[in-house]
């Protein structure tokens, strides 16, 4: 024997495709940072003031709850940022900063930290924070609101709350093009269809978002609006308004789409996102709110664990 | 080997090494050291009959225990250097036999003796150590009559072309040895398989030919089988269960040219890889030391470096070059501590990449949350842990770098003791 050389045991694969969660939620960042950069135009400092408070914060809450439960750290995989990014871009520009705060908490502390961590919350933290948010202080989160601090030269009412109240009528008044690039009044980054989905689309490629859930998710709102419109044209908007109003493409590709509370097998993530999309359209046509995309996403997350199910036979199973 | 983009509209792809043509003959190199494992525990010595001291002739038949049939054939003549006990891969008790070459040794002719009577009683008492594996059980058809016997010509692995070469450079000795099979088998079909990129130019062989794919893992027993033989076997049923006699080429190589030189074919190749690399073949008498055939191969291990023996995706680490070639060690790696990163101690998130890439559709992401937990039993029931193929494809893409592979090897060792220990007490 040569002299004996301290050999590295470890066990089988010795390759790895060097996949990380910091890199998935790095993509994540990434993928946002169009819609945020245009929100940010658009709304001015205060807007950049929300963002970075959000994306701070709930850096912060995952490092407290950390020590606080004697869990290991777990700021750097991303997963804090990414939420809070994500939660920054659904509030608007107007949100008063312990708003942003508490609901950074619900998204980090309620949503993901008490089911366990990364990888065991059930819901999407910041669907379940901005449903908390939505109930307990509605009035900050009244886009319409946003028109005393704001005059942007265009039309400043919200779409989806205008056309509840006035029917279709009022949508004709928005230009599908004017949607689609963000002039319209709204979230700091949901209005920015045109961005999301250059963003949504990046993900899907690298792998980190499945397309499948988006797509179905997608196509299950144009569908779902098409068939209102055409059974009532004059009370129920069209499709494309629906597609780019509203937290509807920010939903698809980001909320929907978060690992831990979305299935992963085929026929199970077409079935859960067309739910969403579908669920979207009938709260926003028949259900109370104006914008249907959070309890969609909630629903839809409820119903994951079951549809998971529907997965293929196994190699060499019989049953 | 890695076949990844940076955007991953398909799912990342891995190939089995194709030998190119240029390929030079395997190196041989001789060692003066010699170290086998016999299958049988050293646990008292007042029946071992053998001791350090003493001669071994060339090929000499070595019974080390008068109460056990176990044997191992001396690849070269020598003397008995230490007779110890070994614990093996997986808990394996083994005897170990350190023996030093001598040149004037003696060359035993039993085994040209034996030679003359082609018989599975030839085969079982000479052949167990033979290079490539041959397992008895198999070819004696124990578990089931043998209706189709498979010569697998197809890696075990990524990086290794061992088989390849063996069926390029020996394909006279397969032929042969195909023979000797269907006369201990009396098996009623044998089949050659090859992967898709070697099919062509092979020699005449007495079997029918079939191509498999080259994408990782489609050698491993149960995908080749569906696809050559439009079989699918149960979950964690063996081949040799549903009649089929699966046979590594170098296996049946050695068998054949042993037969027909009335001398025991000990030469194994090995499919040796640097840290950068690099791939050189050799051929070593099974029992050669690894420290001797990297020294041959130039090859220094360094404090830290990983010493695999198998391959990228299911090798098994060695603690120390102090180790011989196997029968089954088809490709000896070498790799840079810094070349995979450690395992992670993040939770699964779910995100369904070893879902995606399993070829046997096991539902990892749920796997593993049972196997984490030492949830045995469940997981075999409810969570496909027999259909699961071993291949580590699931553990190379996940981004918390879980160990999946390693709790589901541990998984299955468990679950194998504790059937067995039920079963004794039935
Ligand atoms: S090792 Fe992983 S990827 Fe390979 S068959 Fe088993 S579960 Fe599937
Ligand atoms: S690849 Fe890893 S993190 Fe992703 S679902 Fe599988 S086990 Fe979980």
């Amino acid at each position: 024997m040569s002299e004996a050389k301290q050999l590295i045991v470890s066990h089988a694969p010795f390759v790895h495709d060097g996949s990380s969660i910091a890199n998935r939620s790095g993509h994540v960042l990434l993928a946002l940072t169009p819609a945020a950069l245009a929100g940010m135009f658009r709304w001015g400092v205060p807007a950049l003031g929300v963002i970075a408070l959000a994306v701070s914060s709930a850096m912060l809450w995952e490092l407290a709850f950390n020590k606080v439960a004697r869990r290991s750290e777990g700021i750097s995989d991303g997963n804090a940022a990414a939420i809070g990014l994500v939660l920054g871009l659904l509030l608007p520009a107007t949100s008063p900063w312990w708003l942003v705060i508490v609901g950074t908490f619900l998204a980090v502390v309620i949503g993901k930290q008490i089911f366990g961590g990364i990888g065991a919350n059930p819901f999407n933290p910041v669907a379940v924070s901005m449903a908390i948010l939505a109930v307990s202080w509605k009035q900050f989160l009244d886009f319409d609101a946003m028109l005393l601090a704001y005059d942007p030269g265009f039309t400043m009412l919200e779409p989806l709350t205008a056309v509840k109240a006035f029917g279709n009528e009022v949508a004709t008044r928005f230009s599908v093009f004017d949607l689609l690039m963000g002039r319209q009044t709204g979230a700091i980054g949901a209005p920015f269809g045109l961005w999301l989905i250059v963003g949504g689309v990046y993900l899907v490629m690298s792998g980190v978002v499945r397309w499948e859930i988006p797509t179905a998710f997608l196509v299950a709102v144009i569908v779902t609006a098409a068939a209102f419109h055409l059974a009532d044209p004059l009370r129920y908007a069209g499709p494309a308004f629906h597609l780019f109003t509203g937290y509807t493409l920010i939903g698809a590709f980001f909320l929907a789409t978060e690992d831990s509370s979305s299935p992963v097998n085929f026929w199970p993530m077409l079935i859960y996102g067309a739910a969403g999309g579908l669920m979207t359209i009938l709260i926003r046509n028949i259900g109370a709110y104006p914008d249907g995309v959070i309890y969609a996403v909630l629903v839809i997350n409820m119903i994951n664990p079951l549809v998971d199910k529907i997965r293929p036979k196994a190699l060499g199973k019989v049953t | 080997m890695f076949q990844r983009s940076l955007f991953r509209t398909s799912r990342p792809r891995f190939f089995y090494q194709t030998l190119t043509t240029e390929a030079p003959v395997a190196v041989t190199a001789s060692s003066r050291r010699m170290i086998l494992f016999c299958d049988h525990p050293l646990e008292r010595t007042d029946h071992l009959c053998i001791k350090a001291g003493d001669m071994v002739a060339a090929g000499e038949r070595i019974v080390p225990f008068s109460d056990a049939s176990a044997y191992v054939v001396a690849p070269v003549a020598g003397r008995i250097q230490a007779v110890s006990p070994f614990v093996g891969d997986f808990g394996k008790n083994w005897t170990r036999i350190d023996l030093a070459a001598e040149d004037r040794g003696d060359v035993d002719s039993g085994f040209a003796a034996a030679a003359d009577q082609v018989s599975l009683e030839t085969v079982r008492q000479w052949m167990t150590g033979l290079p490539g594996g041959l397992e008895m059980a198999v070819i004696a058809g124990a578990e089931a009559p043998i209706d189709t016997l498979v010569v697998a010509a197809t890696e075990s692995d990524l990086l290794s072309v061992s088989a390849q070469y063996v069926l390029r450079h020996r394909i006279g000795a397969v032929s042969r040895g195909i023979d000797v099979l269907r006369e201990i088998t009396n098996a009623p079909r044998v089949v050659l398989v090859v992967g898709r990129d070697t099919v062509q130019g092979i020699g005449h062989v007495n079997a029918e030919i079939r191509a498999v794919s080259t994408v990782y893992p489609a050698a491993a027993p149960g995908l080749m089988l569906r696809e050559v033989l439009h079989r699918e076997l149960p979950a964690g049923g063996s081949p040799a269960a549903a009649g089929i006699a699966v046979v590594p080429v170098e296996a049946v190589a050695a068998l054949g040219r042993s037969f027909a030189e009335k001398r025991l074919a000990l030469e194994k190749v090995v499919t040796v890889v640097d840290k950068s690399g690099r791939r050189t073949l050799f051929e070593v008498p099974v029992g050669t030391p690894v420290a001797d055939l990297l020294a041959t191969a130039d090859i220094q291990l360094e404090n830290g470096d990983r010493l695999i023996a198998g391959g990228p995706m299911t090798g098994l680490c060695r603690y120390t070059d102090d180790y011989p070639v196997r029968p089954d060690t088809h490709c000896l790696m070498v790799q840079d501590a810094a070349a995979v990163g450690r395992v992670g101690s993040d939770p699964c998130i779910n995100c369904g990449e070893c879902v995606r890439i399993c070829p046997a559709r096991v539902p990892v992401n749920m796997l593993v949350r049972f196997l984490e937990v030492g949830k045995y039993e469940t997981a075999a029931a409810e969570y496909d842990l027999f259909s699961c193929l071993d291949c580590g494809l699931c553990a190379s893409v996940c981004p918390a770098r879980i160990p999946i592979f390693q709790y589901i090897r541990l998984a299955k060792y468990e679950l194998a003791l504790s059937r067995a220990a039920e079963a004794e007490n039935v």
